[in-house]
């Protein structure tokens, strides 16, 4: 029987291209807590745990936001409309559809998803551009869902075009431990079916594209200002305004709004072209919008005197809808000499041109995030050592090898928070460790995530060296062994130690939790996931001890049963206490 | 279409999307899509390739012939599709052209430090059975494939302690040929009309003590054998239609001689399921009360003679088989 009507389509994510960050290792053959188990049909549905099958991000809840991160400087403006993504995963579907329906199975901690992106290619193909379109968001996550696993499918959005290539934003600060994902399902037809009118979906698309839509501001042609015949002054009553406090007001804009108000009259053109304007300049929140026309604007604007301090350029160019060498164009045209921080963590525009060009032009960076950059090959990172005023530095899932990072630490001795997590290419973490002791003894905070060769020689004598240190992360650090005293030997060198993550260390004994409770009574923040061989006791003896201990994660330890963990709760009630489960 | 960092890669046999007419559905239960390319055996693949049907059975010691009070039926019992007899494990998956057999039997010793010995070898198999599943593999190389589901089991979040045996058998359909890794003493027969053709070796540092995976608890970290999955022993085997493939724990080996498992073989009608379900079924029983059986010349018992142990008996312990046909 033949029936009409559009042929709906169901299919399974079949591939990654591009995530912000895993809980897993980095390792391909290795799947455990892997992004890329989002992949095909659930496997865990619609059992609720911590389980190793699933998708898995880095962090959760404001446990590593909350620690003296360094301090960057704030970007007080307004944004267009709220923006919380703090991680995404870009899946890739078999077949280009009509999305009409996605569903997230998710099988921990669910209320992360907070909007669904797809990635669309402009038919007919000869325009292929490629652009972001929203189809759902949700930037007020829900808390406090009951702890069951759920299919979640909101409802979309039409789109005007196909598309195969879906992003997932989270958040995640909001949840009380790891967000896991099992699967998730595009739904859609390889024709339109719409519902709503064409003008409300042009709309909606229109104010998507408001950033790139002030291209080129064109100062307003004579005749048109020769019209209002109220006012006698350009930009009608604010040009009697004192400048600054006109200025002021523009502060408050959202960045899309100044762009637009460039255009209304040469008053608002100047005001938004004021060099105070772009000091503080965060693309993060527009990163869907802003293309290679976005970034002309902005060149535009800094030839005209504006000086960028802060630029926050994270996940910009995702999907590639820019193109490295316009990024590469931008920096080299972009006069950002006064840039002292900047962030392009996540954006597949990064390259080994860009970077070089970067170290060339920014000589006085001191903050540097290039996170989960993978197209910067190990000998392009190495341009990294020209910068010489680094003070932060994320390389966090990054090509980075043992020349590259240390030749960094050799030029930038003023380093105090340098973040190698997950960094696949380094062979020698002890010798890396050995440099930082020798040439940043102000080094504060450390992320080893997943550091598979440090042991207890390196530690030792990053101990040894850097007192100021603040927070450690050495989760899945499996070859670092309490047996050599290596953490006996940290507690007592570092008594300003506020964070310590030993996460799956699985040697941590009570000796070392006794010397933290002695020596470390700062301490806020301790993670020491999955050990057999502590108890209750020292446990105990060290949450009276460090009376600042804000959160505590015991899951997988042996002794610490729900009955024992929900004790210790009612003991602390101002610690966060952590116990995970696989039932 | 040329895109950054496109690292897909397929999954498998689930590519195939359901079309299907007017208004979509979003399933409340999701457990209903999952059964239409997973439930049936080989359904996705091609025909012109061989293939594999298997199917499991086995006993745990616990389960002893004194309690049960009548015989089961084999259809009416779950056991049949369980994955787990006591302390051993297994699974049975495919990937593309590829069909993998996997039986792992946890050293039962770490009960005496409070370790459940059937967790390592269930995480053993899960964890082979995902790499198979998510195309984390090399047909040709099970030895690879046993030694990453080993790294595996080090990325729990779980703190794992424990060994096992471990038995890897995978049919590379395109080539009909037979990829084997074996460690320690369970271990996979390859019977061609009526005569054992090819066989895995076992492998012990000495009797009773075969080699094994494990990962030690902190604490007793000196003190525990363990040997590499590289040191598996390794083959490769050219099959024919027709071949049957009997994949097992020592708790069968130890307690059936090669002649009466050849002589149930013998009774097997037809390359059906139904009826390698049964012939399954009817070793594994015969299997178990052999080995509760105290006056019993057992092939265990011949060994241990061997070294100077006098035993007599069964050995009771798990037991789990997998018996599979090669069809075209």
């Amino acid at each position: 029987m033949k029936q009409h009507g559009p042929k709906y389509i169901k299919q399974y994510a079949v591939g990654i291209i591009d995530y912000s960050s895993q809980y897993g290792g980095e390792n391909r053959r290795s799947f455990s807590y892997s992004v890329s188990n989002i992949m095909g049909e659930p496997q865990i549905f619609p059992k609720y745990g911590d389980f190793t099958q699933a998708a898995v991000m880095r962090t959760y809840g404001p446990w590593w936001e909350k620690c003296s991160s360094p301090s960057f400087k704030k970007d007080h403006r307004p944004r267009a409309f709220p923006f919380t993504s703090q991680d995404y995963i870009d899946v890739v579907f078999d077949q280009a559809v009509y999305p009409w329906s996605i569903a997230i199975y998710e099988t921990y901690n669910p209320g992360s998803l907070v909007r669904i992106l797809a990635l669309c290619q402009r038919f007919p193909k000869q325009t292929a551009k490629r652009h972001w379109e929203v189809l759902w968001d949700n930037p007020h996550p829900q808390s406090n869902l009951p702890n069951e696993a759920r299919m979640f499918a909101p409802i979309l959005r039409e789109i005007k075009h196909r598309s195969r290539i879906i992003r997932l934003e989270f958040c995640h600060s909001h949840l009380d431990y790891y967000a896991e994902l099992d699967a998730v399902e595009l739904t859609g037809c390889h024709v339109r079916t719409y519902l709503f009118s064409e003008d409300l979906i042009f709309s909606e698309s229109k104010i998507d594209y408001s950033l790139s839509s002030n291209v080129d501001p064109e100062p307003p042609s004579e005749s048109e200002e020769e019209e209002p015949i109220q006012f006698s002054h350009p930009g009608g009553m604010f040009s009697l305004l004192p400048a600054e406090l006109t200025s002021k007001i523009f502060s408050y804009l959202p960045f899309p709004d100044i762009c637009r108000a460039a255009q209304v009259c040469s008053v608002f053109h100047d005001h938004s072209y004021d060099p105070s304007q772009l000091t503080c300049l965060n693309l993060h929140t527009y990163w869907h919008m802003v293309n290679e026309n976005t970034l002309k604007g902005i060149v535009n604007r800094c030839q005209n005197g504006c000086t960028v301090q802060t630029l926050n350029m994270r996940w910009v160019g995702g999907g590639d809808i820019i193109s490295p060498d316009h990024f590469n164009w931008f920096f080299r045209s972009c006069n950002l000499s006064s840039l002292s921080y900047l962030d392009v963590g996540s954006s597949p525009c990064i390259t080994d041109e860009v970077l070089t060009t970067m170290t060339a032009v920014l000589p006085g960076l001191n903050h540097l995030n290039i996170e989960s950059c993978d197209k910067p090959s190990s000998e392009g990172l190495r341009v990294l050592h020209k910068l010489k005023q680094l003070e932060t530095l994320n390389l966090y899932r990054t090509k980075v090898d043992d020349a590259g990072i240390i030749c960094v630490l050799h030029s930038n001795n003023n380093l105090q928070s340098l973040n190698l997590g997950s960094c696949q290419q380094i062979t020698d973490y002890d010798r890396v460790f050995c440099e930082i002791a020798a040439h940043c003894k102000q080094m504060r905070i450390i992320d080893a995530w997943r550091a598979r060769s440090l042991t207890s020689r390196g530690l030792n004598e990053l101990a040894k060296n850097c007192q100021f240190l603040e927070e450690l992360d050495f989760g899945w650090c499996g070859t670092l062994q309490s047996s050599t005293g290596c953490f006996t030997y940290l507690a007592r060198c570092c008594p300003n130690l506020k964070k310590l993550f030993l996460t799956a260390n699985r040697t941590v004994a009570d000796a070392e939790i006794r010397m933290l409770a002695e020596y470390c009574i700062k301490l806020r923040q301790l993670d020491i996931l999955g050990t057999r061989q502590v108890s209750v006791a020292a446990v105990e003896l060290l949450l009276h001890q460090c009376k600042d201990l804000q959160f505590l994660d015991l899951s997988f330890c042996f002794s610490f049963t729900v009955d024992v963990v929900n004790r210790l709760r009612t003991m602390f009630p101002g610690v966060a206490i952590k116990r995970s489960f696989q039932e | 279409m040329t895109y950054g960092r496109y690292a897909a890669r397929a999954v498998a046999n689930s590519l195939s999307p359901e079309h299907f007419n007017g208004i979509p559905f979003v399933p409340r239960d999701p457990r209903g899509i999952q059964s239409s390319s997973r439930s049936s055996p080989n359904s996705a693949t091609s025909t012109h390739l061989c293939r594999l049907v298997s199917a499991v059975s086995g006993f745990s010691k616990f389960d002893s012939p004194i309690r049960r009070t009548s015989r089961i039926p084999p259809r009416a019992v779950s056991l049949l599709d369980k994955r787990l007899y006591g302390d051993d494990a297994c699974f049975v998956t495919y990937y593309k052209a590829a069909d993998v057999l996997g039986v792992a039997d946890g050293v039962g010793g770490w009960r005496a430090y409070g370790i459940d010995p059937s967790q390592f070898s269930k995480k053993l198999m899960d964890a082979c059975e995902m790499m198979v599943k998510t195309g984390r593999f090399v047909p040709s190389q099970p030895a690879d494939l046993l030694a990453s589901g080993y790294n595996e089991l080090l990325q729990d979040k779980v703190p794992l302690a424990g060994s096992s045996t471990a038995c890897l058998v995978v049919l590379d359909r395109s080539k009909q040929t037979l990829h084997t890794a074996n460690l320690g003493d369970s271990g996979f027969m390859v019977v061609r009309k009526g005569e054992v053709v090819h066989r895995s070796t076992e492998q012990q540092h000495f009797f009773n003590t075969p080699f094994q995976l494990s990962v030690p608890p902190a604490e007793h970290r000196e003190e525990v054998l363990n040997d590499a999955a590289e040191d598996a022993d390794t083959t490769s085997f050219d099959l024919e239609l027709g071949d049957i493939i009997l994949t097992a724990t020592d708790g069968l080996f130890d307690n059936m001689p090669d002649h009466a498992i050849l002589k149930e073989l013998a009774r097997l009608k037809d390359n059906q399921y139904e009826s390698i379900k049964q012939t399954v079924w009817n070793i594994a029983e015969q299997a178990r009360d052999l080995s509760y059986d105290p006056d019993y010349l057992s092939p265990f018992a011949k060994q241990a003679r061997k070294n100077g142990y006098p035993v007599t008996g069964g050995k009771p312990d798990d037991i789990t088989i997998l018996l599979s046909i090669v069809t075209g």
